[in-house]
């Protein structure tokens, strides 16, 4: 076992997964004295019944004050603060967010300010702003996903003036996330492709970036192993509960695990695909991962061989050569998206030129890669990365993801 | 019977005075590579008029200051965080853990992998700065020290190498 | 109700080189600017308060620094914290270092009564100050739990745990081998029960990671002589990480006995010592636990389905996919009993390596079976 010369690992969220988890709520809430919550979600969930569902449960302890459903793709600054101010106004004591990424942070984000009864939530950006514990806030999410209900962070935007805004901090944390198969039910088989990825990328980079830690990777390994077995299986069946749970712990297990060890180029590159193209950040990852894999292969062979025996099983691994296994777990990604793209009748994207908009729009033109390249020098994941990245390495990556051809790794130079 | 004591905060002089001198010689090399090399004048360029950022420890220094002025020419502003606004923060969670870079221990991408730092301001400033510390260290070090100080060396041509680091030694003892 | 899993884990784990540097900032983090050392005799007299202190130099934290000599101590200490407005605690030490730092942390944050009421649970169900625990020794694990004892009443709750547990080899004093195997024992059999039979994802994977350290030091450190080594003196250069490691598995084994209170390993130890022919010469509660490990995964072997992947945290992976599916429980079982066998060897007048060596016998063993058997596992609900 080979331990870091320093680390850290904290995960303060009480984390309740099973079949009927969404009972233990109406509990967690009257023992945290939130017995009066806000509910904020999107209109999407709203739509899916699942706010419905989350209501059934709440037993006369709770009183629901208010349901807020109107927040968007991309958490900003004006929507926390007039949730904010609902928030207040409703006389609520606790959140319970239920839904996915956008929704976690823009709670959060209300949490801050109620919490600190600040107008400003600018005056919080960045590191460890936050000095005491928040209101309550539980997390429900209703992806398999981002890992959001398990981090310190949020990043909500700020349109005005063109930038996104990092929150970092312990007290961010919700109290409890919540995890129950019904939530995730009726997720489209393309977005239980996509936020699976995202979970199991999240898992992948925990393993591979200088922040690996010892219990991050016990965890991501979980992870790993939960999703390979289960999303497909998953896709085919899509009401197959415990299939399902299984998703949403894997992606909890992969919050935590990059929530301590952070991400890398994979993240890098992907945020900024997002941002220029506004391509789904799921998408993004699933198709990148494999490259990120590739460019650090020579400084992470170990680890990745690693790698293969939660995804691929212990057969394939002992089958494995010790020097193949680390390209056996980078191929057995890319596999992994084909099948993806098969199960999902071609929704799901192997190539950056395959990421469509619902109308059928190509989402990421090849004369946007430079861009997009420029935009990923400004991203934070960098740092982390094992390998160094400079703007023609990003522009290299992204052309070959592009094209859906392997990375030429003799093109990568080597630190 | 409790035995009781305070045992009051201490200080550490020599580390100290010791980074004190580094940060000042690293804040004028970053303004003469700002004048001098093409790379970081580049990423000093996509900054706006009148930024300035800081390097320094947590809770009370020591700190190096370095800003645009609003003529977008960069100075060292020295080592002290009064009078100006600071629009990015990079500070090491204590002295201790900013000697350990400064002593060559630790490298700034393995450092903040470990969690030694935090980042107070637009995080791709912050990487812009990154950047730019990663180019002064490669500069001013010998290439077995900047290797351990950066994540990759870069392969310069030989004029970066040999005349701009030239210069850029020059200008940070001259402070022009 | 189906089956539900849960984890909590309040406590930050910070572990390695200069980790007490993080200190200051972290206290601020947690709005604690002026913390309480308590600290035994033994630390002081190793000088780790002032390992402690020079890792606080240059940034305005004054500490105000307790040893425990006594019991008699406590309503000092409450007393001293309260009238010199200190706002947080850092336990530098083991044991009663630390029950002594949650006990006062319960009595400040809900008065002293509380600490003479009946404990039950939900009673403690708000955050108390900042708690940072410093340990000086490998453990077994009660440190970093959330609970206490205070004049023979057991509080649990959540809150109990330390918001952060620093690690470092800095801080480890001379450990016998005795205590070295009493804590690796206690936090591979906890870890390894919460592997093969909670069916909890969360569980699971702290008890990899705890594994994995027990595994890796263990051994070495059992073999290495300790002659040199002394309780109130910092451990031998060559040691100190190790400890560091053995201490961070004894913390993780803290985090998984919050979340599975009822671990048969943990509760064989009082029946084993109950039925002992010789309770005062009962082996110590860390080889109680192994041993009882070793007929749980003997006695579950037939109902239980994750035993074998028990054997990838307690090897590797390519010795973990070399062993064919239904030979891994059996291989699991094997490298335990190497283990122990292994470490008998380190200690001069021996040590059982089984149940029956202990001093049980057949029929004793026999009767504890019911106890050392899961014979409904918990299996993951997917």
């Amino acid at each position: 076992m080979v331990i870091p010369d320093y680390y850290e690992f904290g995960s303060r969220a009480h984390i309740m997964a099973g079949h009927d988890a969404l009972e233990q709520i109406p509990g967690l809430l009257t023992s945290m004295g939130g017995q009066h919550p806000m509910v904020i979600t999107d209109q999407g969930v709203a739509r899916a019944g699942l706010v419905d569902i989350l209501l059934q449960v709440l037993d006369s302890r709770i009183t629901v004050k208010t349901i807020q459903d109107d927040v968007p793709a991309d958490s900003d600054l004006k929507t926390v603060h007039t949730l904010a101010g609902q928030y207040k106004k409703y006389g609520c004591n606790a959140i319970i967010a239920l839904g996915g990424g956008s929704v976690m942070d823009t709670a959060k984000g209300v949490n801050i300010l109620v919490s600190t009864s600040s107008d400003n939530l600018l005056a919080f950006s960045g590191a460890n702003a936050l000095t005491h514990r928040l209101n309550p806030l539980v997390a429900v999410p209703t992806t398999a996903g981002t890992g959001s209900e398990v981090t310190r962070v949020a990043v909500i935007s700020d349109p005005e003036n063109l930038r996104k805004l990092l929150f970092t901090s312990g007290f961010l944390m919700p109290d409890a996330a919540v995890l129950d198969p019904r939530m995730t039910l009726s997720l489209p088989a393309p977005v239980t492709a996509a936020t699976a990825m995202d979970a199991l990328s999240h898992a992948v980079e925990a393993c591979l970036c200088l922040g690996r830690n010892p219990l991050s990777t016990a965890h991501a390994h979980e992870a790993i192993a939960l999703i390979s077995h289960h999303l497909v299986p998953v896709i085919r069946q899509p009401d197959h509960k415990p299939g399902r749970l299984a998703l949403a712990t894997g992606a909890a297990l992969a919050g935590m695990a990059f929530s301590n060890s952070m991400v890398g180029m994979v993240h890098t590159l992907g945020h900024a695909v997002g941002s220029v193209c506004h391509a789904a950040h799921g998408t993004c990852m699933a198709v990148l991962l494999p490259y990120g894999m590739a460019y650090n292969l020579h400084k992470t062979q170990p680890l990745l061989a690693d790698l293969l025996l939660p995804m691929a099983g212990a057969d394939v691994y002992a089958r494995t050569r010790p020097a193949d296994r680390a390209q056996k777990a980078i191929d057995w990604v890319g596999r992994m998206n084909q099948r993806l793209h098969r199960a999902t009748g071609g929704f799901h994207a192997v190539r950056l030129q395959d990421i469509k908009a619902p109308d059928g729009r190509a989402l990421v033109p090849r004369q946007l890669l430079p861009k997009i390249a420029h935009t990923a020098l400004g991203d934070g994941s960098i740092f982390y990365n094992p390998e160094d990245l400079d703007y023609d390495d990003c522009l290299m990556v992204l052309e070959a993801a592009f094209d859906g051809a392997p990375l030429d790794l003799s093109r990568v130079k080597k630190g | 019977m409790t035995d009781f004591m305070e045992i009051p905060p201490g200080r550490h002089r020599w580390k100290k005075l010791y980074l004190r001198c580094m940060l000042w010689f690293f804040g004028r090399a970053v303004q003469a590579a700002a004048r001098v090399d093409d790379g970081v004048k580049s990423e000093f360029a996509a900054m706006p008029d009148n930024f300035t950022f800081c390097l320094g420890a947590f809770p009370s220094g020591p700190y190096m200051v370095v800003g645009k002025d609003a003529h977008g020419r960069v100075r060292h502003l020295g080592a002290s965080l009064a009078d100006r606004p600071i629009h990015l923060h990079l500070m090491f969670k204590s002295p201790a853990l900013l000697f350990r870079v400064f002593a060559f221990q630790e490298s700034t991408p393995v450092a903040n992998a470990r969690n030694r730092l935090y980042v107070h301001g637009e995080v791709p400033q912050a990487c812009a700065v990154v950047r730019i510390m990663d180019v002064i260290q490669v500069f001013l070090l010998p290439k077995f020290l900047a290797k351990r100080a950066v994540k990759r060396c870069p392969a310069w041509p030989l004029k970066r190498r040999t005349l701009v680091r030239a210069r850029v030694y020059v200008r940070a003892f001259g402070g022009w | 109700m189906t089956l539900l899993n849960h984890f909590l884990c309040r406590t930050k784990t910070a572990f390695g080189t200069q980790a007490l540097a993080h200190l200051p900032f972290d206290l601020s983090g947690m709005h604690a600017y002026k913390p309480f050392v308590i600290t035994d005799q033994a630390a002081r007299d190793a000088g780790l308060h002032l390992t402690l202190a020079r890792a606080c130099r240059d940034t305005h934290l004054a500490l105000g620094l307790a040893t425990l000599t006594d019991a008699e101590d406590f309503e000092t200490l409450y007393h001293l914290f309260a009238d010199k407005g200190y706002d947080s605690f850092i336990a530098l030490g083991t044991g009663q270092v630390v029950q002594t730092a949650k006990a006062l942390n319960l009595a400040l944050c809900h008065g002293p009564e509380k600490l003479r009421s009946p404990a039950g649970p939900g009673q403690i169900n708000r955050p108390l100050l900042p708690l940072v625990y410093i340990p000086t020794h490998p453990e077994t694990g009660q440190d970093t739990a959330g609970e206490t004892f205070f004049s023979g009443r057991h509080f649990v709750s959540a809150n109990l745990m330390p918001d952060i547990a620093v690690i470092t080899a800095d801080t480890m004093l001379g450990t016998p081998g005795a205590a070295v195997l009493d804590s690796g024992l206690a936090s591979l059999a906890t870890c390894c029960e919460a592997f093969a039979f909670s069916g909890n994802p969360f569980a699971r994977s702290y008890a990899h990671a705890g594994i994995c350290l027990v595994m890796d030091t263990l051994l070495p450190l059992a073999q290495q002589s300790d002659h040199g080594d002394l309780l109130c003196q910092k451990a031998g250069k060559h040691r100190q990480l190790p400890l560091a490691k053995l201490a961070h598995a004894a913390a993780v084994s803290g985090y998984i006995q919050s979340n599975l209170p009822d671990l048969k390993s943990r509760q064989a130890v009082a029946h084993l010592t109950a039925v002992h022919p010789a309770p005062s010469a009962a082996p110590s509660s860390g080889l109680c636990m192994a041993l009882a490990l070793v007929h749980l995964l003997e006695n579950s072997k037939d109902t239980c389905p994750w035993l074998g992947k028990l054997l990838l945290p307690l090897t590797d992976a390519a010795h973990y996919a070399g062993v064919p599916g239904p030979g891994q429980p059996d291989a699991a079982v094997r490298v335990i009993r190497k283990l122990l066998h292994a470490l008998s060897e380190t200690v001069p007048q021996g040590m059982p390596k089984t149940l029956g060596e202990a001093g049980l016998t057949p029929g004793q063993i026999s009767e504890m079976s019911t106890l050392l058997t899961y014979t409904q596992h918990k299996e993951p609900p997917w």
